[in-house]
């Protein structure tokens, strides 16, 4: 077999996923022992440590009741107005934790309308953050377990029932087992996600490992290089309390592949809902939306009736626009570009190394985006050409936020890739096609929405990105919608984010919206 | 296989991705350093007619840890004074600044440093980032709101207060009170992470010393953990002794002004009115300490840039700022006290001579800070 560049172009991917890890861990290393037992030593860590699990257990629990609930009501039930059901229940996708733990702070803050229902007492409540995490990551389970739920065999209950199973018994002991790679990987992707979420954490004041790294990095002015210390200690801890979510879910996957759909599959057809069935079904949608996509919603077009300098917030809300899409579009289209890449040599070439390569490169799934960041910041800063190169241009995010959601992108084309076995291609060039237009006129287009979903979340994930944004400099004066939304709310000026939020979720409904339309093929 | 089994491939989805790829990469390659020029909202194209006719020109590039809401009056002022400079700023957190101007030492991008902080300008300056400033505007700010070594001026004051139920029976008079235990529960602060609440144990550290510093974080620790009353902000902190969930908050003393007076601050608002609103309001500000060590305080500041290549248009945005307008632009919005004399403290607030200023130099402040951060991560305060 020959190695040629397409095998050079995986190796290079892979090591620039691998690159910000390895700075992250030399740099840990390299710390003052003083720094490792300060840190690790004091009282915080078990704090930080107990937190940050909890948060994930938590979101993941209010993640995973949200999507099963509405899995069950979506395919085993039917009603008018379902297919709205659905659209509602991914909606919380279009607004980041960020943005609806901002406001929630707010409407529970002085003189605003859930004041004396909550009196500020949102804040520092690990309860808070579990719930604005889980409710914006339920749609990620719910499409899941959906999608898992649909493909049910109906033989199976009845075989159950035949038995003398009771229907409450028959869910307990047939269908919840058959679900449960499908929670189990929902549950791995809300703790993976709260184990790095920054955003909703810090604007609800509690404090995690990726929150404390953050707190380090900020806060010691008088001596940086320390402060870089002791954040890339608390990185390479995090790292190691993201590993078993990431571990979970990577072993999930790989038995994922051998469970194959065998015989005659009848699914189950959905009962009709009664008109009090159907009230609780719209209060359960509600009680899902209304917090989180319908709270962002509501209270920014409120917002936008109170804005007194609407015009000139429009303008800067645009400009941030602009800024985030363009970084967005090249992120979403390296990411994509460089998930073929990985994946085409890996196929194609059959080699052991190539193969390698594919689960290496979406290693970055496990690393929380702050921590890509930090990396990264470590490792141009001290390359003198990378930094001459990079430092405080658009280009290095761009990169970051490629290497972030790298994962994603390799995710999606790679089970395209799978639909357009090799076979294919080989077929079409005895019918004369030369290999170029095979790959052309066959392959690409067979893979073509999967390439399209890639760059789609690429582009979604990288439109909202905030933590990796406000780590790493910025070409000056520049802004991004989350950069926006994000020093507007530190700041208190609830109202003056409305135009970038609007601005954010409507970019982000076409997308999702996509998503949805692919899930449901 | 077949073919036919994939009707939803259309030539129009790939030729839209690769259009997409296509644009994607040109951007990726042309949105160099700095390439959005809408972006810098703060550019002098509006200028306006002005008296004083300025021949600076070119790009002052500034680094900001102050709330942009707070720049924009003083940006239209420069922008008014010098309409050929172009004021490009980042916003952003001193942490990071400090960051970017060590990496370009040696090539600097940047000319001005806005901390809103002491710490940060400080910092800089003991860092050997930050050039000597001439006497000229050193010399017009007092002593004590600006640098040892004539690195940077303070631009506004700040104190740090305690707000108080009106209400209360006895009230706190130093801020070590608020440790004792007989305000279980009845504290309210904001979380540990807050810059300014490390500030203020920053200066407690410097005024009290570092044992009496680590007692009273101990007791405020004891009276505040799992009672509800700790939140991400200062605005709900205030909130929280307004409206009966707290007796007693530690604040920046603008917090509690913003509280009670409303969150704009009004430039034109009637002095006699505002002090009305605050003798009414049902909370009281405390300026702590006033017969031990005074009351702890900070400044924002401002210093140049080692190596700037604008100095004379950095030079001149400091000007504007210590200018007696440009001070009312800068400490008013937010209604800190300015730091030049005879500049009138804002409507309603306490003015400043009418309370004790600890007398602990802002030099020492910096110096203390790492000691901060350190007792409060050992305590693992939230």
């Amino acid at each position: 077999m020959k190695r040629g560049l397409p095998t050079l172009l995986s190796v290079g991917i892979a090591a620039c996923v691998l690159a910000p890890v390895v700075a992250i861990g030399l740099r840990a290393g390299q710390a003052d022992p003083g720094a490792w037992t300060r840190l690790l030593g004091s009282d915080q860590l078990p704090v930080l440590l107990i937190n940050t699990i909890l948060v994930a257990l938590g979101a993941s629990v209010v993640a995973t009741g949200c999507a099963l609930a509405g899995s069950w009501l979506v395919v085993r039930r039917s009603m008018p107005g379902q297919s709205l059901a659905v659209a509602l229940l991914a909606s919380p996708l279009v607004v980041p934790p960020y943005l609806v733990a901002q406001l929630w702070m707010e409407i529970s803050g002085p003189g605003k309308p859930l004041e004396a229902l909550l009196g500020g007492r949102i804040g520092g409540q690990l309860l808070s953050s579990a719930l604005v995490i889980g409710l914006c990551t339920s749609p990620l389970c719910f499409l899941v377990i959906r999608a898992a739920l649909a493909r049910l065999d109906q033989n199976h209950e009845d075989a159950a029932a035949t038995l003398g199973l009771s229907p409450r018994q028959r869910v307990l002991r047939v269908v919840l087992p058959a679900l449960r790679p499908a929670l189990a990987a929902g549950v791995c992707l809300v703790a993976l996600y709260a184990c790095a979420d920054f955003g909703a954490v810090s604007a609800l004041g509690t404090r995690t490992f990726t929150q404390a790294m953050f707190f380090e990095l900020a806060l010691n002015l008088q001596d940086r290089p320390s402060a870089w210390d002791a954040s890339a200690i608390l990185g390479s801890v995090l790292l190691l309390v993201a590993m078993p979510p990431y571990l979970a879910d990577r072993w999930l996957r790989r038995k994922a592949r051998y469970e194959h759909v065998r015989g005659e599959r009848r699914p189950v057809s959905p009962r009709p809902l009664g008109p009090l069935g159907q009230v609780g079904a719209w209060c359960f949608v509600a009680l899902v939306v209304l917090p989180t996509s319908g709270l962002v919603l509501a209270r920014s077009l409120v917002f936008l009736t109170e804005l007194e300098d609407g015009s000139s917030l429009w303008l800067r809300a645009g400009s941030a626009l602009s800024t985030s899409f363009q970084w967005a579009v090249a992120a979403a289209s390296l990411a994509t570009l460089a998930a073929l890449v990985v994946c085409w040599t890996a196929s194609r070439t059959g080699g052991r190394l190539e193969s390698s390569l594919v689960p290496l490169a979406s290693s970055g799934y496990a690393l929380p985006g702050p921590l890509v960041a930090l990396g990264a910041l470590l490792l141009v800063t001290s390359v003198a050409p990378l930094q001459a190169l990079l430092y405080g241009s658009a280009a290095l995010l761009i990169l970051v936020y490629t290497v972030r959601f790298l994962p994603e992108a390799l995710q999606a084309v790679d089970a395209g890739l799978a639909q357009a076995p090799r076979s294919l291609e080989e077929v079409s060039r005895t019918l004369g096609l030369s290999r170029a237009r095979a790959v052309v006129r066959v392959t690409l287009p067979i893979m073509s929405s999967s390439i399209l979903a890639a760059w789609v979340f690429v582009f979604t994930a990288s439109m909202r990105e905030l933590p990796a944004t406000l780590l790493l400099p910025r070409p000056d004066g520049s802004r991004t919608l989350a950069t926006e939304i994000w020093s507007f709310a530190e700041d208190g000026h609830w109202a003056q984010m409305a135009p970038s939020s609007i601005l954010l979720v409507v970019f982000s409904v076409p997308a999702v919206a996509f998503l949805l339309r692919q899930e449901q093929k | 296989m077949n073919l036919t089994r994939h009707p939803d491939v259309r030539p129009s989805t790939l030729s839209l991705f690769l259009l997409l790829l296509l644009l994607g990469l040109s951007t990726a390659c042309s949105s160099d350093k700095g390439s959005d020029p809408t972006s810098t909202s703060d550019t002098s194209q509006q200028a306006t007619t002005s008296g004083e006719q300025s021949t600076l020109s070119g790009k002052v590039v500034v680094l900001c840890s102050r709330d942009e809401k707070f720049m924009t009056g003083l940006w239209s002022l420069v922008r008014e004074r010098h309409p050929g400079l172009e004021v490009v700023v980042s916003y952003g957190k001193d942490a990071g600044f400090l960051d970017r101007l060590r990496v370009e030492r040696d090539a600097p991008r940047v000319d001005l440093f806005l901390s809103k902080s002491s710490a940060g300008v400080e910092s800089a300056a003991n860092d050997g980032l930050l050039q000597p400033l001439p006497t000229s505007l050193l010399e017009r700010v007092p002593e004590r709101f600006r640098s040892a070594k004539g690195r940077w001026i303070g631009l506004s004051a700040r104190a740090r207060i305690v707000v108080a139920r009106r209400m209360l029976a006895s009230k706190p008079i130093s801020v070590l009170d608020l440790a004792d235990s007989k305000w279980r529960g009845r504290v309210a602060r904001t979380v540990a992470t807050n810059s300014s609440f490390v500030g203020g144990i920053t200066s407690l550290i410097a005024d009290q010393g570092e044992t009496a510093t680590a007692g009273f974080l101990a007791g405020l620790h004891a009276n505040t953990e799992g009672t509800g009353n700790i939140y991400p902000k200062h605005t709900p902190t205030v909130a929280a002794v307004s409206e009966g969930r707290a007796d007693l908050a530690l604040v920046n003393h603008y917090y509690f002004y913003r509280s009670v007076l409303g969150k704009e601050a009004q430039a034109d608002a009637d002095p006699t009115e505002a002090e009305r609103t605050v003798a009414e309001a049902p909370i009281v500000a405390i300026y702590p300490d006033a017969d031990g060590t005074g009351v702890a305080w900070n400044v924002s500041g401002g210093g140049l840039v080692s190596g700037a290549a604008n100095l004379d248009g950095a030079q001149a945005v400091l000007d504007v700022l210590l200018s007696s307008e440009g001070q009312q632009a800068y400490a008013w919005t937010n209604r800190e006290y300015p730091v030049v004399d005879g500049v009138a403290t804002p409507p309603g607030v306490t003015p400043a001579d009418q309370f004790k200023w600890s007398a602990t130099p802002l030099s020492k402040l910096a110096e203390q800070q790492p000691k901060a951060v350190e007792m409060i991560q050992a305590l693992g305060m939230n």
